[in-house]
């Protein structure tokens, strides 16, 4: 806790960077139309097998870059 | 003037029809009222015991060798934080037990959201409201244009109109919006389904802005989806909220679950991972006990316009400065006044097309979060309004230990940092009993247990379904996730009570409130020298505590001991 307190500036500093894979289309909101881009990047990518099953929200999120790239290549897919 | 379909009925709560149905049972009629009475002195029960039973573990090993004056502090700062930290204990562990174990978790929590059709026509006309303040119009018309396409999928996209409620008050930004707004009703095939309307003063901030516009133009309309200048909702999830609201016309206000759009910063990231986690089985944990009195959040929420015009007037704040004037945490108090006038406050306990914006870096965060603690600080002179329901005063009181909580734990820290120069002991002493490092040790980690319970329960739920899991690129991918964001935790949440504690200083002394600003939402990097200015004292606290424990307690301390 006292690290907490003494490096409060670094802290700010470093988590106000974008996160490694801030750019990946890895969110899908089907329900939103493609034309939404907002400036957080939140893409409409229709196909997906949860999608089929009827899942229509956006997927949870790391905090870093933990998907696996297969899934980002099949999201990217999708999405042409 | 009514709408063509009035969802109100004609009675009011006075009609005897309607006293005898809410002795029975809640006011949609959808949940046994002593059952919900029930759910509540379990729940308290359980609360007041768990409090009791950590602090009489904790007065015992303080009463050690006596007490000192430190020691008198630090129990008083622990019962003052303990039981906000102990409702979220008890809210996780029973939103996560609902969750993993009911067949049909809403019909637990909500019946009247269970037992609506999904696929009901939508009767009702809604209007969808987003009130701005200098907000970049270009989001704002993303934004709804999004909702208002996706509404148009959905085949009942007729039934809404927009409103966008203007409070800018800067000639550019004000040109800026008029003319971004003007552009995009040009482009849709219906125009008029959008009405851009500014005040010229902003008086009572974002709630005197729908007051007036449900004075102004809510006649026309059944219910309003409020949105924030950082919300979007899905199609298929509005329809939802409507359909609710019509097949329960005793239902105020209905509260969707919001979880964070997808951010670029780190900040953002870990923070909205967090609480995405922990937000899904407190909601439902708290959607339990407290029913028919459920929050609002201020957006993304349907709300029964006729209802609200008659029972949400939000008085004026009592007294001067720093907390007298209009409310500024109004939504909350809304959703009390909402119960006080005899309708339901609900929340929908599952995510599903609801997003918000969650601020991009720690500076933002704070700011939001010290708004919102002096709105909340202002409770403290409208708890005591005649005629409120007896659980919307404890709404309003668990909202105000939210806050109250931050500089117990940071003088908590003070008189632990006291106690360690050996302070005279005042009552007692003298003995000669062990310390007993078993229950301090057991103390201790249930305090972790406790504080961190609704984000263990919710990386819990997702652990345990394989199907959730896979969605955010399997276990091991999430496991990762969950220990970046404890750490993360770990380092965030002793700057925000700092933060708070300073804040209420400042409040409180100095009387010194902060304004209502519009919000940063882009995310853009902190400069040093920005993040120095802000946390010096954060900082500089850090040391001194650190020092302290160096002269007096090096042991305490990670690293090699002091020569």
């Amino acid at each position: 806790m006292l690290i907490a307190y003494i490096f409060a500036a670094p802290f700010t500093v470093m988590t106000s960077i974008d996160a490694p894979d801030a750019d990946a289309p890895r969110f899908r909101l089907v329900a939103i139309p493609e034309e939404m881009d907002t400036p957080v990047e939140v893409r409409a990518v229709s196909a997906g097998p949860e999608d089929a099953a009827g899942a229509g929200y956006a997927p949870p999120m790391s905090p870093f870059r933990f998907d696996a790239e297969p899934k980002r290549a099949a999201y990217s897919a999708a999405a042409e | 003037m009514r709408s063509s379909l009035d969802l109100t009925p004609a009675s009011s709560p006075e009609d005897p029809e309607d006293a005898e149905r809410s002795a029975d049972s809640t006011p949609t009629g959808s949940q046994a009222a002593w059952s919900l009475r029930t759910r509540r002195i379990i729940f308290a029960t359980l609360v007041l015991a768990t409090v009791a039973a950590l602090g009489s573990a904790f007065w015992t090993v303080l009463a050690v060798d006596g007490w000192t004056i430190p020691e008198f502090v630090m129990l008083g700062c622990f019962l003052i934080s303990a039981p906000w930290i102990v409702i979220g204990f008890w809210n996780a562990l029973v939103g996560f037990s609902i969750l993993r174990f009911a067949p049909d978790p809403m019909r637990v929590v909500a019946p009247c959201i269970a037992d609506t059709p999904a696929d009901s026509p939508i009767d009702a006309r809604v209007a969808v409201v987003m009130c701005v303040r200098h907000e970049d119009p270009a989001r704002v018309v993303r934004r709804l244009d999004a909702v208002t396409r996706s509404l148009d999928a959905t085949g009942w996209g007729g039934r809404f109109d927009v409103f966008v409620l203007s409070d800018s008050q800067k000639p550019d930004a004000v040109a800026e919006e008029e003319a971004t707004i003007s552009r995009w009703r040009e482009s849709l095939a219906r125009p008029e389904r959008v009405t851009y309307r500014r005040r010229t003063s902003n008086e009572g901030f974002k709630a005197g802005n729908i007051r007036d516009f449900v004075l102004d133009q809510g006649a026309a309309y059944d219910v309003m989806i409020t949105l924030d200048a950082d919300s979007v909702m899905s199609g298929e999830a509005i329809l939802r909220l409507v359909r609710v609201m019509q097949a329960n016309p005793k239902l105020g206000i209905l509260q969707s679950l919001v979880v964070g759009l997808p951010a670029r910063t780190i900040f953002a990231r870990a923070f909205q991972f967090g609480m995405r986690a922990s937000m899904r089985s407190y909601t439902m944990g708290a959607a339990w006990w407290a029913g028919d009195n459920g929050p609002y959040w201020g957006h993304n929420a349907a709300i029964r316009i006729a209802a609200f015009r008659d029972h949400c007037r939000l008085p004026t704040v009592p007294g001067g400065a720093p907390l007298g004037g209009a409310v500024l945490s109004h939504d909350l108090f809304e959703a009390v006044l909402m119960r006080k006038g005899g309708y339901e406050v609900r929340v929908l306990p599952e995510e599903g097309g609801s997003w918000e914006d969650n601020p991009a870096s720690l500076p933002e965060f704070l700011r939001r979060n010290l708004r919102w603690c002096q709105g909340n600080m202002q409770y403290l002179r409208l708890i005591g309004s005649p005629g409120l329901p007896f659980l919307g005063r404890v709404n309003l009181m668990i909202a105000i230990l939210m806050y109250a909580g931050a500089p117990a734990w940071i003088v908590f820290m003070v008189a632990g940092a006291a106690q360690a120069w050996d302070p005279p002991v005042v009552i007692g002493g003298g003995g000669d009993d062990p310390f007993p490092w078993t229950l301090s040790t057991a103390l201790v980690v249930m305090m972790m247990l406790v504080l961190f319970a609704p984000k263990i329960m919710g990386y819990l739920d997702v652990l345990l379904q394989p199907a959730e899991s896979r969605r955010y690129g399997g276990q091991g991918v999430f496991a990762a996730g969950v220990a970046a964001e404890v750490t993360f935790g770990m380092l965030f949440a002793p700057i925000v009570s700092f933060s708070v504690t300073a804040f209420l200083l400042q409040l409180f002394v100095l009387r010194k409130p902060l304004g209502w600003e519009a919000q940063d939402r882009d995310g853009r990097r902190v400069r040093w020298s920005e993040a120095m200015r802000l946390l010096w004292p954060a900082t500089l606290f850090g040391v001194a505590l650190a020092v302290s424990l160096w002269l007096t307690a090096p042991d305490v301390l990670p690293g090699p001991p002091p020569c």
